[in-house]
């Protein structure tokens, strides 16, 4: 087929109608994982101890930054669905500094409970306490919205899709966290670090890698 | 292509017949055959026109279509690499056209003396592996169990046989 009939027959078609903004499919995905997280927040049932937490004023901005960091990482799947990222490159990297941020207050907030020197050491020990439960809590949390971004994703025309895989999974499992950080009444940092950061990390590769597969515009 | 989205088909018949110089540019800086650029042109234009719902309308055309070409490009690319660093001297698509380039040849004369003829030149094995794939019907697969070789190297050997009988045909013309 020579270009001239191919433009003829593209043109018959027509163009498709223009998908939502990404501000939009945001607060829609937002919108939908808040109603399910808030159901999951109520089956399982908040810390006993929230009204002290939220008083904590590390507590408070550690909570907050998560918030940033999760609706950050959807902003950016979404911009990430477009082949020029809505020509919004920093937009990937928005949610890094939010983790910067988290991970600065939630050191600063646990330094009381466990010196520096240590951590390590505590590392190694919640390792072998072996809870499973948390990263499986994790994934509950994470799958139902995560399936939501990718098929929403998948609409648009991803050139960047190991990005668009890892930042997709990044949000939805930090929602995941986030809840897990409502509910579970556990402020050890060493437990928070393997059990719940570092699942997320690996859930991310996994993402990369899913992205790969299930996002790649052909 | 606002317009265009809006379902004006004259206006995106038109940013078509103005973006197809440009690709054909873009393209041409990195790829020199004339028929390659050309494929390369089409997929591009294929993709621009399937992903005609991600462009908003307040962000300028020419760096998101130049996003796409340049994806498709290196698309196009990184197969192209991946196949010879697999050690695949040649591409399906290239032993495709060559095969219907003698096909044509054999179509136009029709005439078995002359395709003996031509067959003459290749060396014994491919021959025998023109024979049996062209002539007998043979799969690539079989042939390489019959002839205790591997399946690429049939496929390898036969590119080169096409070559030769490519150029013996167009001299002979």
């Amino acid at each position: 087929m020579d270009t001239d009939s191919l433009i003829q027959t593209m043109v018959e078609e027509g163009a498709s109608r223009p998908l939502p903004h990404p501000v939009k499919q945001t607060i829609l995905w937002l919108a939908g994982t808040g109603f399910y997280l808030g159901f999951m927040g109520g089956y399982f049932g908040l810390r006993p101890d929230i009204v002290l937490k939220i008083d904590n004023f590390l507590y408070g901005l550690e909570i907050f930054f998560l918030c940033c960091m999760s609706v950050s990482t959807a902003m950016a799947a979404f911009c990430l669905s477009r082949p020029d990222g809505h020509q919004k490159p920093w937009m990937k990297y928005l949610p890094f500094g939010f983790a910067a941020l988290w991970t600065v207050t939630a050191f600063t907030g646990a330094m009381d409970q466990i010196p520096i020197a240590e951590i390590f050491s505590a590392m190694s020990i919640a390792m072998s306490r072996g809870a499973f439960d948390c990263p499986k809590h994790i994934a509950l949390f994470s799958i139902p919205p995560g399936l939501a971004i990718f098929l929403i994703v998948r609409l648009g025309a991803p050139t960047q899709y190991l990005w668009a895989g890892s930042i997709a999974t990044w949000s939805a499992t930090s929602f995941g966290y986030l809840l897990l950080r409502l509910i579970e009444q556990n402020d050890n940092p060493a437990h928070l670090i393997v059990w719940h950061a570092l699942p997320i990390v690996f859930m991310c590769a996994l993402g990369m890698i899913i992205g790969k597969y299930a996002l790649r515009w052909r | 292509m606002r317009l265009a989205q809006q379902g004006d088909k004259k206006a995106y018949a038109q940013l078509f017949q103005e973006i197809t110089p440009l690709l054909r540019a873009f393209v041409r800086k990195k790829i020199s055959r004339a028929e390659d650029m050309e494929d390369i042109v089409q997929e591009i234009l294929i993709s621009i026109h399937r992903a005609s719902k991600t462009y908003d309308t307040a962000r300028p055309f020419k760096a998101w279509m130049f996003t796409i070409a340049r994806f498709r490009l290196n698309d196009h690319l990184r197969g192209l690499y991946k196949n010879r660093a697999q050690g695949a001297e040649i591409s399906y698509e290239d032993a495709d056209h060559n095969l219907l380039e003698a096909a044509h040849v054999t179509e136009s004369y029709e005439s078995r003396e002359y395709i003996n003829k031509l067959l003459a030149h290749l060396p014994k094995k491919q021959k025998k592996i023109i024979t049996m794939m062209k002539i007998e019907g043979y799969t690539a697969k079989e042939i390489a169990t019959a002839l205790k070789m591997t399946e690429s190297a049939v496929k390898v050997s036969a590119h080169r046989a096409y070559k030769v009988l490519a150029t013996r045909a167009k001299e002979e013309k």
